[in-house]
């Protein structure tokens, strides 16, 4: 990567950081939705740099907003976009072999994963009060989703994955 | 293949590892109660995980408590037999005290510590001596009667010619009138009287006793039972057998005879 190049990442990944604290939530029938800007940036770079350097990024990012949102339960979007790189690692390791079709599929499991772990921890472990709020868990993960394709149809015209 | 190229090939795995403990310690690092609630999940998941490890190791530590429960119960049996026997030795030294109270003779205590029951010499080795005022010669009785009289005596040990032994002989009365006699041992813990004419009235279960005359033995020390009496037309004196008073095969403590 080239100094332009980096300059420039550092500079989306700053202003996605930005949007991401100040964005304000919108409601759906009395549920809170704000779509994760961070987690979909998470996706690009673990599919386009690796794995390692991708778990540290989503570590750091995680912990940004663990400290921007909720400081009485530090580490769970830590631990939520960390476990979401290393799954993409793996998505991006089988990058030849999976078809798009198979790689979109995980990619969208893979969003879900981060989603049911944040609200597991989020919800105190309460398994009945994660079920109801299962329906969250979709809409956002499908927000995140749509978010991820429609830009990497523009950033990558479909070639990313 | 060395530590740093191991990490590397592995880096990705080292690295989310790394990050997933730094993110659990992180949020179990907080007090509040949504972190509590997790900590009971996880402890519940352990607690099943290790289940079948807490599960062996109980049935290891039953195994344990039953070899040393085992062992207990061997070393308890032991102490038992020990207190049964000290209870014996208990009630037989009452018995030994009561009698050294009410007989008007002189005792001095002692115990065996050896006993030679077989063969032609018949003897007993007592833990008193001359340092216990013990010189040769002197009666041996134990609650129930005559058992032998000082052999050899040294300072701290006294050697027991026993009432058993072939070359032993004591004068003794028997009979409605007292009549005079000689015990004389036979076998085991039986013996025979010599010396009765066949006037005299002795009968099965009389008591015989010492006579008194002799230099050694005092008066009516109970030396046996008559268990028989025959009259032999050719002898001039009764055959009567005897059976000894004393307890002669089973004596643990004995008295001296001053």
């Amino acid at each position: 990567m080239s100094k332009k190049e980096l300059k420039l990442a550092s500079l989306i990944w700053v202003i996605i950081l930005f949007i991401q604290t100040f964005m304000p939530a919108f409601r759906i029938n009395q549920m809170v939705i704000q779509p994760d800007l961070l987690l979909v940036l998470i996706a690009f770079v673990a599919l386009r740099f690796g794995g390692d350097f991708a778990i540290i990024f989503a570590f750091l990012n995680g912990l940004i907003q663990d400290f921007s949102t909720q400081e009485s339960l530090l580490g769970i979007l830590a631990l939520s976009k960390s476990t979401t790189a290393y799954a993409f690692h793996f998505v991006q390791h089988y990058k030849t072999i999976w078809t798009r079709k198979i790689k979109l599929s995980s990619i969208f499991i893979i969003f879900v994963i981060h989603n049911i772990i944040y609200f597991y921890f989020y919800l105190s472990g309460d398994f009945s009060l994660f079920l109801s709020g299962s329906f969250v868990i979709m809409v956002q993960s499908i927000i995140s989703f749509l978010i991820f394709l429609i830009l990497e149809r523009i950033l990558f015209k479909s070639k990313l994955i | 293949m060395n530590f740093f190229r191991l990490f590397f090939l592995y880096r990705v795995h080292v690295i989310y590892i790394i990050t997933t403990l730094l993110s659990l310690l992180l949020y179990f690092s907080n007090d509040s109660d949504e972190v509590k609630s997790v900590q009971a999940d996880f402890s519940d998941i352990i607690s099943v995980i290790l289940g079948p490890k807490k599960w062996y190791k109980d049935i290891l530590n039953i195994k344990e408590k039953n070899e040393y429960l085992m062992e207990s119960v061997g070393q308890l049996r032991l102490l038992n037999t020990e207190l049964i026997h000290l209870k014996h030795e208990n009630n037989e030294l009452r018995e030994m005290l009561s009698f050294k109270n009410k007989t008007p003779l002189s005792l001095i205590g002692g115990t065996v510590v050896n006993s030679q029951l077989s063969g032609f010499l018949h003897t007993l080795t007592l833990n008193s001596g001359l340092n216990d005022g013990v010189v040769p010669n002197l009666p041996i009785i134990d609650i129930n009667g005559l058992l032998g009289k000082t052999n050899t005596v040294g300072d701290r040990a006294t050697s027991v010619q026993l009432i058993t032994d072939k070359n032993f002989r004591v004068s003794i009365r028997v009979g409605e009138k007292w009549n005079l006699g000689l015990f004389i041992p036979s076998h085991g813990k039986f013996g025979y009287i010599e010396g009765v004419p066949k006037s005299q009235k002795v009968i099965p279960g009389d008591i015989v006793v010492t006579s008194g005359i002799s230099n050694i033995y005092p008066g009516d020390i109970p030396v046996a039972k008559v268990i028989s009496v025959e009259v032999d037309s050719e002898r001039p004196f009764l055959k009567i057998i005897v059976e000894l008073s004393a307890e002669v095969h089973n004596s643990n403590f004995v008295f001296i005879v001053q």
